[in-house]
């Protein structure tokens, strides 16, 4: 593998996983369905040839919680947090970018699921 | 292998999918509310949420605009009144939706469905009480009136117009993600409004405000104590009170209804049945509120300057929405309650009214004797009256529908059936109270919404005691101001005439003498008018001196915040707004002023008893000190106040220990007795002695027991790390009046997240500024009737019910800090949109 061919393939990586936070944001900004994420991912695991599974979940997983954590963000910056940082407390949680990151990572793993479903079935 | 996999991985997924879209346990859908869209986040209120827009109204024929001014307080021009109230209807629905869906529900017990099988007995003793019974009478009086009839009409088509989102099939147009927060959190959604769900609100504030009693207590005060004693401790009319009415007025005392003397009283026979059974003492209540009006000649202004402060429950969201109306015919502003229509507290372009509660006895209990076991017929007089069932079905989330049979007597239900459990076990004191039928006047036939209907018109003293003569519960203490200069208070309601004692006491139902008969006609009920002292008030206290020709007696009756207005007012010369708010903030301990220079003075030697004879230091000393020197105001961050309170607790409890000695349901005598007995009473008097001791303790005594006790309390409670210190605050500083009261703002569903916990303030109850833990006041305002008419008012909340929203409680700190807002009644719509930060527009 050349070094350029390396470096593509990064940049290929980036603008893969950019698309679908893309698609993942507009898709849950629509569609009031909490889990169409997974439609999303189980296309990129489909789609996407990655080297094994296990990069396929990673990379769905990586997906998700960007895409979450960026409407989290959408959300709660227009509000200073005012409801947040209450529901932090509701939720017993320290502050409310745990919330965030827990309810993205949990959604994530949901994510990395179904793109590797989806790259197993596939995979020749 | 590779199928396998990916067998598993979907799986996997499919499953946490499913897991996290149903509810788990008492947890909403986690995956639908953290929805970073939809979910929770959808309530996080942006500034693009508070925009105009157009609302169409369809076939409802609703022309008009509401504009919010700075505050979220919506402004409403109206082409009629049924545009006017659809509005209101539909404004309320927008920011306090969930707040009037819970609150019917609580009033009509039907929290089980939301909440589960632990709310079942909550909503089997509304169902027994009546409250839908009630509701559905006040529906049927106020449907049998065209004009009231559209007015609740058009304003639950307003809200229902909100939930529906304008929706011609009636079916939910709000989303999952424009739902109120509270119903994703409980995961339930609203239903369509009613005249029925306005009438249960109401009964509601009926049942707060009314629904109680204390003859059970009396009943078996009167028989433990003796008539003697009862009498000393439980006077009906004490000495030294300061009534609403002054003794100027004179009563027509022609045409007099004289009650029927009934041929016995029951409440021995009641005695024995409850003995030996174990009661929790009852909490005392502490709904109470302040109003008062100064008339032109105590005034800077020259104008009458009115002043209301409810003190009810605080709660997130507020129980009040302030709100304007204006229509042909209508121009007025003040809080309105979100579930009804009009204005409950507030003013016009003429005249300001407000209110407080009566606290007259209008809830008796009849003992009522069955033919036979099978219960279903009981004596009256000679004959036997049936008894009526009514089914009362409830659901039960998670659970199946529980179905209960409620009597009814024609007194009114049997409220308990002698099978009441509390965490199952039996609950004794609700279980003494089966086989007595409830006659509750929140029962009867009754149009209160057409009070405010009409008071939000009057333009004069004549339109104002019209309007109120429809007010029948709870009865209200309605005081009145008006831009010519009159001023007036009427105490309102539907009082029976009783014989002297008649509903103190259980009473026999078997007598027919014992039942109401009759009411006392609207020109007795307790009224002045321009008062030569210049002012009218009113504090929960007793409407009248002993010339009031009618028997009355009272289950709340309140005498310190009265008296210290009374004084205050009768001081004051060329008052002005800024001095009525200060009166409204006035933290002076009346009671404390009262019993404190006795209770020191009376110590043996008038020295600390403790002196040297505890081993940390000086602070008894410090206490005693803060004490000694206490200007007997209730201050935010004074210890003197928190030091009072708990010996004044402990003083009591050893006072009244004779009361508490027994298993009976009693309660203890009111603070003011306690107040006149300690400044009237020997040293000796036998109260003073402490049962459990063999020695007979005087009153010198019991003071020096309970301070020393007192004092270890508070010794218990020293922060060491404050040692060397001689700062009492920084010693013991959960003894700082505001941290020690911890007056706080609970969000209805008790949810601490959405609550506002220890505001910083003063005041206490039996003060003027009556914030205590859980009770304060609700509404705050200020009306000064000159013209243009110029008005304040304050509540500790927002006009937003949404916790994700800046408008939740924005006006907290404000509130507790004693600061006004400026009310705002435009009389041209041109002002109004001139303020507005955004309108919608009905066509």
């Amino acid at each position: 593998m050349t070094m350029a061919g390396n470096k593509k393939n990064i940049t290929g990586r980036i603008a893969e996983i950019a698309i679908a936070v893309v698609i993942i944001i507009l898709v849950q900004k629509f569609i009031p369905v909490w889990w169409l994420f997974s439609v999303i991912t189980f296309i990129m695991g489909w789609l996407v040839r990655y080297k094994n599974a296990w990069r396929s979940f990673v990379a769905a997983w990586f997906s998700v919680f960007v895409s979450w954590m960026a409407l989290y963000f959408f959300a709660d910056i227009p509000n200073n947090s005012i409801l947040s940082s209450k529901m932090a407390v509701l939720f017993s949680l320290p502050n409310q970018y745990i919330l965030f990151a827990v309810a993205s990572l949990v959604m994530g793993l949901i994510g990395g699921c179904t793109a590797a479903a989806a790259y197993s079935l596939r995979k020749k | 292998m590779r199928f396998v996999r990916s067998l598993v991985f979907a799986g996997l997924a499919i499953a946490a999918i499913w897991l996290l879209d149903h509810p788990i346990g008492s947890i909403p859908p986690p995956g639908k509310i953290l929805d970073p869209v939809h979910g929770f986040m959808a309530n996080a209120e942006k500034n693009s949420d508070l925009r105009s827009y157009n609302f169409n109204a369809g076939n409802a024929h609703v022309k008009g605009t509401i504009y919010l001014d700075e505050r979220l307080v919506p402004h409403i021009y109206a082409e009629d009144e049924h545009s006017l109230y659809f509005m209101q209807g539909y404004v309320h629905a927008k920011f306090r939706l969930w707040q009037m869906d819970i609150q019917t529900r609580a009033a009509a017990g039907e929290l089980s469905e939301i909440f589960g099988p632990d709310f079942i007995n909550y909503d089997k003793e509304q169902r027994n009480k009546g409250m839908i019974y009630g509701a559905e009478k006040a529906v049927e009086a106020l449907s049998s009136d065209p004009q009231m009839a559209d007015c609740i009409q058009a304003y639950c088509d307003g809200i229902n117009a909100f939930i529906t989102d304008g929706n011609q099939d009636n079916s939910p147009g709000l989303s999952y993600a424009e739902m109120p927060l509270e119903f994703k959190i409980l995961n339930y959604k609203p239903t369509l409004w009613t005249p029925l769900k306005t009438a249960l609100l109401l009964k509601y504030m009926a049942n707060t405000l009314s629904g109680f009693d204390d003859d059970i207590e009396y009943s078996n005060l009167r028989q433990f104590l003796g008539e003697a004693d009862f009498n000393l401790l439980f006077p009906d009319r004490p000495s030294g009170i300061d009534p609403i009415i002054p003794s100027e007025k004179i009563y027509d005392t022609t045409g007099l209804i004289h009650p029927a003397l009934p041929d016995s009283n029951t409440a021995n026979v009641f005695y024995d049945k409850i003995r030996d059974q174990f009661i929790e003492q009852q909490e005392k209540n502490e709904v109470g509120s302040n109003n008062w009006v100064a008339g032109p000649s105590k005034t800077k202004s020259g104008a009458p300057i009115l002043c209301n402060d409810p003190h009810l429950q605080l709660n997130l969201p507020s129980l009040w929405f302030e709100i304007q109306l204006h229509a042909p015919g209508i121009n007025c502003y003040g809080a309105s309650l979100p579930g009804a229509p009009c204005v409950v507290i507030g003013f016009n372009d003429h005249i300001a009214w407000g209110v407080t509660n009566a606290g007259i006895d209008v809830l008796d209990w009849y003992q009522i004797e069955f033919k036979d076991a099978k219960k279903q017929s009981y004596r009256y007089g000679n004959e036997w009256k049936p008894l009526t069932g009514r089914v009362e079905t409830i659901h039960v989330k998670g659970g199946k529908d529980v179905q209960d049979t409620v009597l009814y007597t024609d007194y009114g239900p049997l409220v308990f059936t002698g099978t009441e459990t509390t965490k199952d076990k039996p609950d004794l004191a609700k279980q003494a109270r089966a086989g007595l039928a409830m006659r509750w006047i929140a029962h009867d036939r009754s149009e209160e919404v057409k009070t405010f209907y009409y008071l939000n018109k009057a333009q004069d003293y004549d339109d104002y005691r019209k309007a109120i003569s429809y007010f029948d519960c709870p009865a209200q203490n309605f005081v009145f101001g008006c831009t010519n200069g009159d001023i007036a208070i009427t105490q309102q309601g539907k009082f029976p005439v009783k014989y002297p004692g008649e509903g103190r006491y259980i009473l026999n139902g078997a007598d027919p003498k014992n039942n109401y008969q009759e009411y006392i006609p609207f020109e007795l009920h307790p009224y002045i008018k321009n008062p030569e002292r210049g002012f009218c008030s009113s504090a929960n206290q007793h409407p009248t001196d002993s010339t009031y020709p009618y028997y009355y007696t009272g289950y709340d009756f309140e005498f310190f915040r009265n008296r210290m207005i009374n004084r205050s007012l009768t001081a004051m010369q060329n008052i002005t707004p800024q001095d009525m708010m200060n009166l409204q903030q006035n933290n002076f301990n009346l009671l404390a002023s009262e019993v404190l220079p006795k209770m020191l003075s009376s110590l043996a030697s008038g020295k600390a008893p403790f002196e040297g004879t505890r081993t940390t230091g000086n602070i008894d000393k410090l206490l005693f000190n803060s004490l000694q020197h206490w200007n007997y105001y209730n201050d935010a961050d004074s210890i003197a106040p928190a030091c009072f309170q708990l010996w004044w607790e402990i003083f009591t409890d050893s006072l009244w220990d004779e009361l508490h000695s027994t298993t009976l349901s009693l309660t203890i005598p009111d603070n003011y007795v306690t107040d006149l007995l300690l400044n009237n009473q020997p040293d000796t008097f036998p109260y003073y002695d402490i049962q459990s001791t063999p020695e007979k303790e005087t009153l010198s005594d019991l003071l020096r027991i309970t301070l020393t006790s007192t004092m270890d309390s508070i010794n218990k409670m020293v922060d060491a790390t404050g040692k060397g210190t001689k700062d009492l605050t920084e010693l013991i500083p959960e003894m700082v009046w505001y941290k020690w009261k911890h007056t706080s703002i609970i969000h209805i569903a008790q949810l601490p997240a959405f609550s506002r916990l220890t505001v910083h303030n003063g005041g206490y109850r039996n003060i003027v500024n009556a914030s205590s833990e859980t009770h304060g006041p609700s509404w705050r305002m200020v009306v000064e009737l000159t013209q243009p008419v110029k008005a304040w008012g304050v509540y500790p909340g927002g006009q937003s019910g949404n916790p994700g929203s800046r408008y939740y409680d924005n006006f907290i700190d404000d509130w507790a800090s004693g600061k006004y807002n400026e009310l705002h009644l435009y009389n041209d719509e041109s002002e109004a949109k001139k303020s507005a930060k955004f309108y919608i527009h009905f066509n």
